[in-house]
């Protein structure tokens, strides 16, 4: 788990010249791979996985995981086209109430996990099952056909080899990209993971963290602006450990073990 | 473990009441044999468990075993102890193979274990070519078959309580049980308190691939043949008995007759909800919502005890 909240800058770039890589040695391998109806279909599939890997990422900046993406994203799918095709609802309205419905599944496994303090993991791979079941029970495993064609066009639709889905995908990572950046709400992610897992309130950003565990509600009200740059500033410019407060949990009387005191002295997160 | 028990034989006297059937000689035999292959998977999991670990790979190394069993003895016309012996060193083969990468790299296993098991599960069905081995050696199959003693009892579950009671002394008797309970309690503090943890890690995950191998064989003479989707669909099941039973997924507590009773428990509601006729769709709902409402009692009498205390 503490391996997965620090993020290495230098990790994107590595992967960013080994993707520059796999492109070039597969567009020297399969001169195909350039063709633009290929490059059209992995764009969509990557508009697609990159959709589901930042519905991860969020959770993961929690410190948490949530195994159910999988299952929450075929009920969604499932109930908007069931709306679409059996009961003749107007595209936007199906659209609307399947995005509503993966809210909904989302703040029941945030509630669970809040009342519940089960691991994460654990609650997800349950609720995972019972969404999937509840998608198999109401289909009986078979799939709709039909669907209205401006969904179905809308996946196909492309622009030279630029996938129109794609744009969907571009406006949410942007978005959510300048909202780790710069709202209150995404930048104080990192804090509460790390004093979900210190237990530490002393600090404004740790108040911050046990007032949003206390109110699970879906967009709470955040007592002070809390700015992690500043924080990261911090303990880069002075070398005191200031990004990591201690734990209260820990009696003052004990010394601090190296655990705690290498975990302190460096910085315990940083968004890429 | 107590409140574990009373459920489980609450839902054997309603199963018995409700469903027509349940108690019968042929039920209770392929019950019993489900259920121990299901704590055999959950054994797998709980293993690595135990040292804080995840072990995402052991529905693929089940998997790969039991075909690679199957292709000793079809193919190469072995005798099924040759198979079974071959079956179980890959087991361990990729069980270290897990151990090794998770101690080098200093990756999560839980990242690890998922990337192996791609791998794992993408070797195989490029090696065998998706095509299901199906005429096992009938004195491998029937070893399922067979009742013992005039009981409705599979050899297989006589194999799954020799394997519990060898890893109940694992973990009540040997040095090696207490240093996996240690690393999964504090690593840190494991460490520094001179043991050598990558030799523990070692050792916890080849026994995983061990077990996760022995699940395999069992369930490919159970199915009398080894099916390339084998192995698929056990994560849930891995994770549910050792959860149910009260191992700590953080590492450090395990029960052995805790993640016996949870498969049992697992076992009897998806064969008793069988019989009352609901859909095989809701039992996948109804198992998700009985792992959660075990943990969350679990934790509610932890939080209890530990008030009392």
């Amino acid at each position: 788990m503490q391996r997965l909240r620090g993020v290495a800058p230098g990790l994107a770039v590595g992967l960013l010249v080994i993707d520059l890589v796999g492109m070039l040695v597969l567009s020297v391998v399969t001169p195909s791979f350039l063709s633009t109806y290929n490059l059209f279909v992995t764009g969509r599939d990557l508009s697609i996985l990159l959709l589901v890997a930042l519905a991860q990422m969020v959770v993961l900046s929690l410190g948490q995981m949530n195994l159910s993406i999988g299952s929450i994203g075929g009920l969604v799918a499932i109930i908007e086209s069931g709306l679409m095709v059996r009961y003749g609802w107007p595209v936007p309205f199906a659209l609307g109430a399947g995005l509503l419905l993966g809210i909904v599944c989302g703040i029941i496994n945030g509630l669970l996990v809040h009342w519940t303090k089960i691991n994460s993991f654990v609650l997800t791979l349950a609720t995972s099952y019972i969404f999937a079941g509840i998608n198999l029970g109401i289909t009986h495993a078979t799939p709709f056909y039909h669907i209205p064609v401006e969904i179905s066009s809308f996946g196909q639709a492309r622009i030279g080899a630029f996938p129109v889905m794609a744009a969907v995908t571009i406006v949410l990572t942007v978005g959510l990209f300048s909202c780790t950046r710069s709202s209150s709400a995404g930048s104080c992610w990192p804090w509460v993971a790390t004093s979900w897992q210190r237990g530490f309130q002393g600090s404004r950003c740790g108040e911050l963290s046990s007032r949003l565990m206390r109110s699970p509600d879906s967009s709470p009200r955040w007592p002070a602006p809390c700015s992690w740059r500043s924080w990261d500033r911090d303990s880069r410019r002075s070398a005191r450990p200031g990004c990591c407060p201690p734990s209260p949990g820990r009696s003052s009387a004990a010394p601090p073990s190296q655990a705690e005191a290498r975990r302190s002295s460096a910085p315990c997160w940083r968004w890429s | 473990l107590l409140a574990l028990l009373i459920v489980t034989v609450g839902f054997w006297i309603f199963f018995s009441v409700a469903a027509s059937g349940f108690t019968s000689d042929f039920n209770l035999f392929s019950l019993l044999r489900f259920a121990a292959i299901q704590i055999t998977i959950g054994f797998a999991q709980m293993v690595v468990l135990s040292i804080g670990d995840m072990n995402l790979a052991v529905g693929a190394i089940g998997g790969a075993t039991g075909m690679i069993a199957g292709w000793v003895m079809q193919i190469l016309g072995l005798p099924p102890e040759v198979a079974v012996l071959f079956a179980l060193a890959v087991g361990m083969l990729l069980g270290f193979g897990n151990a090794l990468l998770i101690t080098w790299t200093r990756i999560n296993s839980f990242i690890v274990t998922l990337a192996t098991a791609s791998l794992i599960t993408g070797a195989m069905l490029i090696l065998t070519h998706a095509h299901p081995f199906s005429q096992l050696p009938d004195s491998f199959t029937s070893f399922s078959e067979i009742e013992v003693a005039g009981l409705p009892m599979s050899p297989l579950v006589l194999v799954m309580l020799g394997v519990a009671a060898a890893l109940f002394f694992l973990y009540r008797n040997l040095s090696l049980g207490k240093e996996m309970l240690a690393v999964g309690a504090n690593r840190q503090a494991a460490r520094m308190s001179g043991l050598s943890v990558d030799r523990v890690v070692l050792s916890t995950h080849g026994l995983s691939g061990v077990l996760a191998g022995t699940a395999g064989l069992m369930a490919i003479s159970a199915d009398h043949t080894a099916s390339p989707s084998l192995g698929s669909d056990w994560l849930l099941a891995s994770f549910v008995s050792p959860a149910i039973g009260g191992t700590l997924l953080s590492g450090g507590l395990v029960s052995v007759p805790g993640t016996v009773l949870g498969g049992v428990l697992l076992a009897t509601i998806s064969n008793g909800l069988l019989l009352v006729n609901i859909d095989n769709f809701w039992i996948t709902v109804f198992l998700g919502v009985v792992l959660l409402l075990a943990v969350g009692l679990d934790r509610l009498t932890r939080a209890a005890g530990g008030a009392a205390s």
